[in-house]
């Protein structure tokens, strides 16, 4: 029974090391200082072209936020290394010192920010959601797809998840987990559910390659429009104020809207939400 | 490591914890039962005089021993409905995906359990008339069944490890729960740690019943298990 005396030796460590509490000198340095100590930013991320994405493990990332962010560490004199992480873990990687901040792309939600510390707005994103091109729902208010016998499929973690949980307390709710966003959408194709719910820049490239499904609003309109931002540790308050002003130097001196323009698809920045 | 643990924060959220351990038990136990009654069956077609019941069992131990188990999960989820309409749900899926990898590895353990049954045996059988049938049934499966019980037990307990994967499908067992209370509560290590802990616990009481299976059944046969 040796496997025994492995679990409890386990079980002892994790409990001697949730009373040890951190090291002073750990808490006290902010994430700014350690980047600039070590010459290296680790930046977390989640795969979602045009933002930043990366098409297979040994392929190179690119994006809008990989542009930006590479800029931001060349002024600084640092090395990026990009972790990849998920929409469910993104807060623990933080929490946990595994990166230093996340680009995401990752809404600002209520939610997320007693976790998290979000940046500044970059940019704006709606949602929308897919139904079969057979059906026959039109969705005049959120009411009319709260009922028992409608089935809507979000991602664990995601923001039109927190939606659902709150708005479609009536419909049978599919909840797949993972990184894979379009997976609520892949639901609708495969019969799992009545609607999948989604980033609108997601829908609308899988409706584009999937004569099966139909937007679920016709004429671009959007569930809810919610802000961008990159996340740090609540804790790293200098670090916060360093991506902030990194952010708005390269929005009005006009990088983000070239990097932009490299890309297919297009996001809504803050100079453009109000046009 | 700079994380302030917290572990009274996540207190309130331990009944939803065992909850999805409950949860993952029913769909072990299904999954299990199902997997070894239709391993039985699977060994049956194997060793059939039927070339086309032969094929097709081996067909499916060489599918569901050798594809990922959360690969058959997925697949079956989106698939299934695409090809045949409504169909079960996440967990269904989940339990065939579970019940249907178990019953190809418990299958070989018949098999291998069947192997270890002297020759003497069967010859004696058919020497005296025994039918193919009877023979199977009342000679060789509850011998091999015995024989194989060791790796059936610790394949079920393996089995019960596998139900995590269930969280891909929306079935809110340990992990899929876990992950909810962790967007709740917002102390993921915590959860995590806590997850981990009833894990352990589950397969440690279930190490100790398949101790206590194999001593019953070993003092009550006298078999000799490897192990």
């Amino acid at each position: 029974m040796k496997w025994w005396r492995l679990a409890l030796f386990i079980v002892l460590a994790v409990a001697a090391a949730s009373c040890s509490g951190p090291a002073a000198s750990d808490n006290a340095q902010d994430a700014l200082d350690r980047i600039r100590a070590k010459h290296v930013m680790r930046v977390g991320y989640v795969d979602w072209a045009p933002c930043i994405s990366r098409e297979g493990h040994d392929a190179p990332v690119k994006g809008i936020f990989f542009d930006m962010v590479n800029e931001i560490a060349s002024r600084l004199g640092v090395r990026v290394v990009w972790v990849e992480t998920n929409l469910a873990n993104f807060a623990t990687d933080l929490n946990t010192g595994k990166i230093d901040f996340n680009v995401g792309p990752t809404y600002i939600t209520i939610p997320r920010a007693a976790a998290v510390t979000f940046t500044i707005p970059i940019s704006y994103v709606g949602n929308s959601g897919v139904v079969p091109v057979t059906s026959a729902l039109n969705l005049r208010s959120i009411e009319d797809i709260n009922h028992s016998n409608i089935r809507v499929a979000v991602l664990q973690g995601q923001a039109m998840d927190e939606f659902a949980k709150v708005k479609l307390s009536d419909a049978q709710l599919l909840r797949l987990a993972g990184g894979d966003l379009t997976a609520p959408l892949v639901a609708v194709s495969a019969g799992r559910a009545d609607i999948g719910f989604m980033n609108t820049v997601t829908v609308d490239a899988y409706v584009a390659s999937h004569p099966e499904v139909r937007r679920l609003l016709p004429g671009g309109k959007e569930i809810e429009v919610l802000p961008h931002g990159w996340a740090t540790r609540t804790q790293d308050a200098r670090l916060h104020d360093f991506l902030n002003a990194s952010i708005e130097y390269l929005t009005a001196s006009g990088r983000v809207a070239e990097y932009q323009s490299r890309e297919p698809l297009k996001l809504r920045f803050p100079a453009t939400v109000s046009e | 490591m700079n994380y302030v643990w917290n572990f009274s924060a996540v207190v309130p959220y331990f009944p939803s914890l065992l909850r999805g351990l409950v949860y993952s038990l029913e769909l072990n136990t299904i999954s299990v039962g199902a997997g070894l009654v239709f391993s039985m069956v699977i060994f049956a077609a194997r060793t059939s005089k039927s070339a086309v019941a032969r094929w097709i069992a081996t067909a499916f131990i060489e599918v569901f021993r050798g594809l990922p188990v959360l690969a058959a999960m997925v697949w079956l989820f989106y698939v299934l409905p695409t090809a045949f309409g409504g169909l079960p749900g996440p967990a269904g899926v989940a339990c065939i995906a579970l019940g249907a990898n178990y019953a190809a590895l418990q299958a070989e353990n018949i098999r291998s359990g069947a192997e270890a049954i002297p020759g003497e045996q069967i010859a004696t059988a058919r020497s005296l008339g025994v039918g193919r049938f009877t023979e199977l049934t009342r000679i060789v499966l509850p011998q091999a069944f015995l024989r194989s019980l060791p790796a059936a037990l610790n394949q079920a307990v393996n089995s019960f490890k596998l139900t995590s994967l269930a969280s891909f499908l929306s079935v809110h067992e340990l992990f899929f729960t876990s992950s909810d209370v962790i967007q709740a509560s917002l102390r993921p290590l915590e959860v995590y740690t806590l997850m981990a802990a009833l894990y352990l616990g589950a397969v440690a009481l279930g190490m100790i019943l398949v101790k206590l299976v194999q001593w019953r059944l070993l003092s009550r046969f006298g078999l000799a298990w490897p192990g």
